[in-house]
């Protein structure tokens, strides 16, 4: 028997700092949508277990929710839908639209209530609230026959992060005597062998929802093939986006060309999103090469591009270009503002005018 | 460069070759209207800045009138101690031409485009584009030529403008976009301000971008709000489902306490209803027993107020008699006592008598003492009353006046003597002898009238102030005294005089005035006199009158004969008073004291008698308030017995006090029931029912409470409100994004521009002040009265003048100056100019002066000329004017006429 596991699809989620291509990565997360169902179909699965936070919030635009439920309708096995925390199972929820109760085979765990599918008992333990810290397994009862599977939604206990929401103890699948505790919450991939075997596993996030985000974008299909056997567990890609955060810092003339030969060998730029880090200095020679890096945002090759150059800024001692200044008036203007740079107050306004100026020169030749 | 000679011909007015040899100082060309000034210079402007080439209607239109004739003219001039000649000629046979005089002998040196140029170079100039040069193209000429009603000289050309910066300092150029790189900046400078550094607003601008993104920040803000309470209404939602749950547990809970509380109440009702019964019951039996109790007692007391009583009674009528045989004795003694008394009261009237003998006795000798006393008094006041009587005669006889008017009659007496003096001392006398016998008239003096004197017959003549008289025959004569006050007032006023004091004499008998002051003098003495006899006479009567005092007298002598008639005895021997009144009061004594005895006496005893009537009297009425209170408490009695005897009484008292026992046995084990009992059941009862509808009240509530805030959750989670806030979040943060980033831009180009325009106002600062300066300098020179500051524009254009005394930033327009003010403010900042320009060893540089100064008064034009004077070191001179005397004391000028 062997079934996928998925969960923290997050859907209608915010793309913060994406600007105008943010709708287009929500629509990337029903995509991946699309390829876990598409999954469950090439593996065969017995049916598919979605461990919570299928939504950002309860409060996601309906027509989003109806999507999804068009998308799980589609698998070819039957679907269980745990509530996470960003979606908990309460008055107005996403749970409460009607069409769920219409389609077929996809299934809302309304409550902790045992439930016997292709011979596995599930053991569901939705979420009620956004917030919580008690365990949410602690109420899956210890004895039982057959294959047992637990879901649920929280922190497993151990794991870096800000607040434990519903901790999780790592044994917890143990205690409750499961063969394997399908996870979500935390949207790496991850899994926690005890003794040799893994039996509780975060499948993390169908799609990588933000730069730096490390083992995500995966489904798991979960293999089990008697009770207490240890489950075989095989991590899949269904992430259909890159996420490429690249950190330079430029010292002298030629940094920023090896960079953009950098950026030019990256892998399927259309799905891929670049998130350039510049520090240090450049020539002005180097502005145009550097505009263009701006402007590759706007050029449709890729997904995404942000160049951040707070810390970037036209190299001090570089004044050359100033000779070429033929208006007295203007060089004496250029050469303060450029004697000023130093000084931290307003530098970023000095060296936006020193470009502003550089630039108009070189359309003036052109 | 120095000119030395022009030669021009077939130019406008000039149509024979006109040749002028200039000074290298001063020359003064003067000459009519008309007669060609200006075209002399117009044509040494041509020679040196136009080409000669140049075609159209502005160069044909300076040939002769309708003759076709070739405009030319020649100039020779020194350049670097080299001598030149030009030869332009224009429309016709064109040629630029010129040569270098070397060993006498003028060689070509550059023609055509090429001696222009050349030409031009002396002056820094540039060749005018088509048509004529203008003021831009002359160069060092558009300063120091000033041509005939244009004292300004515009903008000056950058070229110029180059020249005049500091050496080693680059070229300042003019306010606004000087290059194309300029021009661009400015122009991404203008998309996001003003060029007075204002932001600017509109559609596009930052300020609208920010608004728009506020707009889209409030809405953001607003649907989190909406959100929140979203999530707020869910929580409230939840808890009053979980709520309701609770109560309605609580409820099935308080309706099986409910079933109990009813049985119980039944129980509770029944034993209540017994132990009030009981109650009622030993409360009625209670009652009886003490009011019967309450008789007996009452009865009991009457019966021995009762005995008290009678025993009082006896005592009372005791007393009665006790109190009567007081009274009686008493009285037995009063009366013996007021017998005695009648017979010492008749002792008493023997003692008035002796009594009234002594009185009268004493009035007796009063009264002759008083008599004795006022008729002394009678006397002297009669013999005062006398002495006034002649002193009041005396005065009458003294007949004087008061004494200012004898100090007036004395006044009269000095007048009159005065006047008489005087009338004396106009007093004329003549003396006549006739020597013949002549007829003597006297017309004024005395003798008046007609006297007719014989031979030696004398006669004396006498006149106040004069005498005329005439004598016949012979003539008249006049004399006249000395000259004073008119007789005739001086006999007025001894006349007044006499007639005073003949009045005075009438009056008083006299008008001696020291006669009529001893008279006043000695009426004064007895008047005083008189006045003290009054007075004396006054304090004898003692504030009475002579009448009193007489009938006092006559009272006091009919009380003594009225008193002598009483005791006729005493008419032959005096009385002794003093021993009459000793026995009289002797025998007083004797009867008073024995009387007093008796009053004592009968005081006592009536005292006695009055306190045996008040004793009778309280026991009296004892005795029958007594009688009363018996008569009362026998019928108490009465009525508490009810015709019951006490033993009756006490019998059914017994009775009742068994009864009432077994009420209270009766009371107490209902009470004890009831105690059993924690509290009423059926207020627990009621008390839990309210309770229990309350609660599903409450449970109605909630549930409205739920189906309402359902359908908000509903309506609310309907509207995708999650969604509609991440995508309004991303376009606010991209949006902002980009807002910084073109805020950013702004923000440099502002600063961008700004230093360079703070760049070109240093520069063009450290041009103009020094020019300005000079320029004003040289101005007071010329015109002390105006002083202030001028205001150059940025290609030197004058933009204006401040007055001294006004504020920095007040700009005056030049045309408010007067028109010589304005002429000479233009000329001393052409020279200022030229001063920068020229360098001091580059040697003379001609001058130019078409017709100018013509509105400068002659005092202006003085103090100019002195400068010219002093400035012809370094400048040629080249005045044109049709005015040759103002220049007339110009020292070293060289005159010449256009005729």
């Amino acid at each position: 028997m062997h079934f996928i596991h998925t969960a923290d699809w997050q859907i209608g989620m915010r793309a913060a700092g994406l600007g105008v291509i943010a709708s287009g990565v929500r629509r990337a997360r029903l995509e991946a949508a699309r390829r876990v169902v598409a999954l469950a179909a090439d593996e065969q699965a017995s049916f598919l277990l979605l461990a919570g936070d299928t939504f950002e919030n309860n409060a996601v635009a309906r027509e989003l929710v109806r999507e999804v439920i068009r998308i799980l309708d589609d698998a070819p096995c039957p679907v269980y839908v745990l509530p996470g925390n960003h979606d908990p199972l309460r008055a107005g929820s996403v749970w409460e639209l009607p069409e769920w109760e219409r389609c077929g085979d996809v299934h809302v765990f309304r409550d902790e209530t045992p439930l016997k599918v292709s011979g596995v008992t599930l053991f569901p333990c939705p979420i009620r609230e956004r917030h919580g810290s008690t365990d949410p397994t602690a109420r899956i009862p210890a004895e039982g026959t057959g294959i047992r599977v637990g879901v649920a939604h929280g922190s497993v206990e151990g794991l870096a992060v800000e607040e434990l929401e519903y901790p999780i103890p790592r044994d917890a699948a143990r205690r409750a005597g499961l063969d394997y505790l399908a996870l979500g919450h935390w949207h790496s991939t991850a899994m926690f062998p005890l003794d040799g075997e893994v039996r509780m596993a975060y499948s993390g996030t169908h799609e990588t929802t933000r730069f730096g985000e490390r083992d995500s974008g995966n489904a798991l299909v979960v293999e089990i093939a008697r009770r207490g056997a240890a489950p075989r567990v095989r991590p899949v890609h269904t992430g259909g986006l890159g996420w490429c955060d690249m950190h330079a810092t430029l010292a002298q003339e030629g940094d920023l060309a090896a960079l953009w030969k950098r950026i030019e060998e990256i892998e399927d730029p259309a799905s891929t999103l670049v998130r350039l880090h510049l520090n240090g200095v450049f020539a002005l020679s180097e502005l145009e090469l550097l505009e263009r890096l701006r402007a590759l945002s706007e050029s449709g090759r890729f997904f995404h591009v942000e160049v951040r150059e707070r810390g970037l800024g036209p190299a001090p001692a570089d004044e050359r270009w100033l000779e070429e200044v033929a208006d007295p008036a203007v060089r004496e203007a250029a050469r303060r503002i450029a004697g000023e740079l130093g000084d931290s107050v307003g530098a970023a306004r000095r060296r936006q005018a020193l470009v502003e100026l550089y630039l108009a020169m070189h359309e003036v030749a052109r | 460069m120095i000119i030395r000679k022009v030669t021009v011909s077939n130019w406008r007015a000039l149509v024979k070759p006109f040749e002028v040899s200039l000074d290298e100082s001063i020359t003064i060309l003067h000459g009519r209207n008309g007669e060609g000034k200006s075209s002399l210079v117009e044509a040494l402007r041509m020679a040196f800045f136009d080409r000669h080439g140049i075609t159209g209607e502005a160069i044909t239109r300076i040939r002769p009138w309708g003759r076709d004739l070739g405009p030319r003219v020649e100039v020779e001039f020194e350049e670097k101690g080299a001598t030149y000649r030009v030869v332009k000629q224009f429309v016709t046979n064109r040629l630029c031409a010129v040569a270098r005089l070397e060993q006498g002998e003028w060689v070509p040196f550059k023609e055509g485009d090429t001696g222009e140029e050349w030409l031009r170079g002396l002056f820094g100039a540039r060749a005018p584009g088509r048509g004529l040069s203008k003021q831009e193209h002359l160069g060092l000429a558009q300063v120091l030529w000033i041509p005939q009603g244009m004292p300004g000289y515009g903008d000056l050309p950058e070229t110029l403008r180059a020249r005049l910066t500091p050496s080693g300092a680059e070229t300042p150029a003019a306010a606004g976009p000087a290059s194309r790189l300029e021009e661009l900046l400015h122009e991404r400078y203008s998309q996001f301000y003003t060029d007075k550094g204002s932001e600017r607003k509109g559609a596009d601008s930052l300020a609208a971008a920010e608004s728009a993104l506020e707009l889209k920040r409030a809405r953001l803000e607003e649907l989190r709000g909406q959100l929140a309470g979203m999530e707020e209404t869910v929580r409230e939602l939840e808890d009053d489902t979980r709520l309701a749950v609770e109560k309605r547990q609580q409820i099935a809970v308080m309706e099986k306490q409910l079933g109990a509380l009813n049985e119980a109440a039944a129980r509770y009702q029944k034993d209540r209803i017994a132990f009030e019964r009981s109650q009622s019951v030993a409360v009625e039996i209670d009652g009886r027993h003490a009011r019967l109790a309450s008789r007996i007692e009452l009865l009991e007391e009457a019966r021995v107020e009762l005995g008290r009583e009678k025993k009082t009674d006896g005592t009372h009528r005791a007393a009665l008699d006790t109190y009567r045989t007081q009274l009686r004795r008493a009285e037995e003694r009063l009366a013996a006592t007021g017998r005695e008394l009648g017979r010492v009261d008749e002792a008493g009237k023997g003692v008035a008598e002796a009594r009234a003998r002594a009185v009268d006795a004493r009035l007796i000798a009063a009264t002759n003492e008083e008599l004795g006393e006022l008729g002394k008094r009678r006397e002297e006041i009669e013999r005062l009353q006398k002495a006034i009587d002649a002193d009041t005669t005396r005065i009458g006889a003294l007949r004087a006046p008061e004494r200012n008017e004898i100090d007036a009659l004395r006044a009269h007496h000095e007048r009159l003597k005065d006047a008489e003096r005087e009338l004396a001392a106009l007093q004329v006398s003549l003396d006549f002898t006739a020597d013949a016998r002549v007829r003597w008239i006297t017309r004024a003096g005395e003798p008046a009238g007609e006297h007719e004197l014989a031979a030696d017959q004398a006669l004396s003549v006498r006149g106040l102030g004069a005498i005329e008289a005439s004598i016949e025959g012979v003539g008249s004569l006049r004399i006249r005294g000395p000259v004073g006050d008119t007789a005739e007032g001086l006999e007025h006023t001894i006349v007044a005089a006499r007639a005073r004091l003949d009045e005075a004499v009438e009056r008083y008998g006299t008008a001696n005035c020291d006669v009529l002051l001893d008279r006043l003098t000695e009426a004064g003495a007895l008047e005083r006199e008189s006045t003290q006899r009054r007075e004396r006479i006054d304090a004898l009567l003692d504030g009475k009158d002579t009448r009193t005092l007489a009938g006092r007298l006559a009272t006091l002598e009919a009380t003594l004969g009225a008193l002598l008639d009483k005791h006729p005895a005493w008419r032959h021997e005096a009385p002794d008073a003093e021993g009459l009144e000793r026995e009289a009061r002797e025998r007083d004594e004797q009867v008073r004291g024995k009387k007093q005895a008796l009053e004592l006496e009968q005081a006592r005893v009536q005292g006695e008698k009055s306190r045996a009537q008040e004793l009778l009297a309280g026991a009296r009425a004892a005795q029958s308030d007594a009688a009363a209170r018996m008569e009362r408490l026998e019928q108490r009695i009465e009525r508490l017995a009810e015709g019951a005897t006490p033993e009756e009484l006490r019998t059914a008292l017994e009775s009742l006090d068994r009864e009432r026992a077994k009420a209270l046995a009766e009371k107490q084990q209902a009470a004890d029931r009831l105690e059993a009992y924690d509290a009423d059941p059926e207020r627990q009862r009621v008390e839990l029912a309210d309770r229990i509808q309350r609660m599903r009240e409450r449970i109605d509530q909630l549930g409205h409470r739920v189906s309402r805030a359902t359908g908000e959750i509903n309506s609310l989670g309907g509207r995708g409100l999650y969604s509609q806030v991440t995508e309004l979040e991303e376009e606010v943060e991209a949006e902002a994004g980009r807002l910084a980033t073109r805020r950013l831009r702004a923000s440099a180009l502002k600063l961008l521009w700004e230093t360079i325009s703070e760049v070109r106002r240093e520069r063009r600062d450290s041009i103009h002040i020094p020019v300005a300066t000079r320029a004003i300098s040289l101005f007071t020179q010329i015109n002390s009265r105006r002083r202030g500051s001028l205001v150059l524009g940025d290609t030197l254009e004058v933009e204006g003048f401040t007055p001294e005394g006004l504020g920095a930033g007040t700009v005056c327009p030049v045309g408010e100056l007067s028109g010589g003010e304005r002429e000479q403010l233009y000329l001393a900042l052409r020279l200022a100019l030229a001063e920068r320009l020229i360098p001091r060893d580059a040697g003379r540089h001609l001058m130019v002066l078409d017709d100018f100064l013509t509105a400068t008064d002659d005092v202006r034009l003085s103090r100019i000329k002195e400068l010219v004077g002093s400035l012809s070191e370094r400048y040629q001179f080249l005045i044109l004017t049709c005015h040759p005397e103002r220049y007339a004391a110009l020292p070293g000028a060289h005159l010449v006429g256009m005729g």
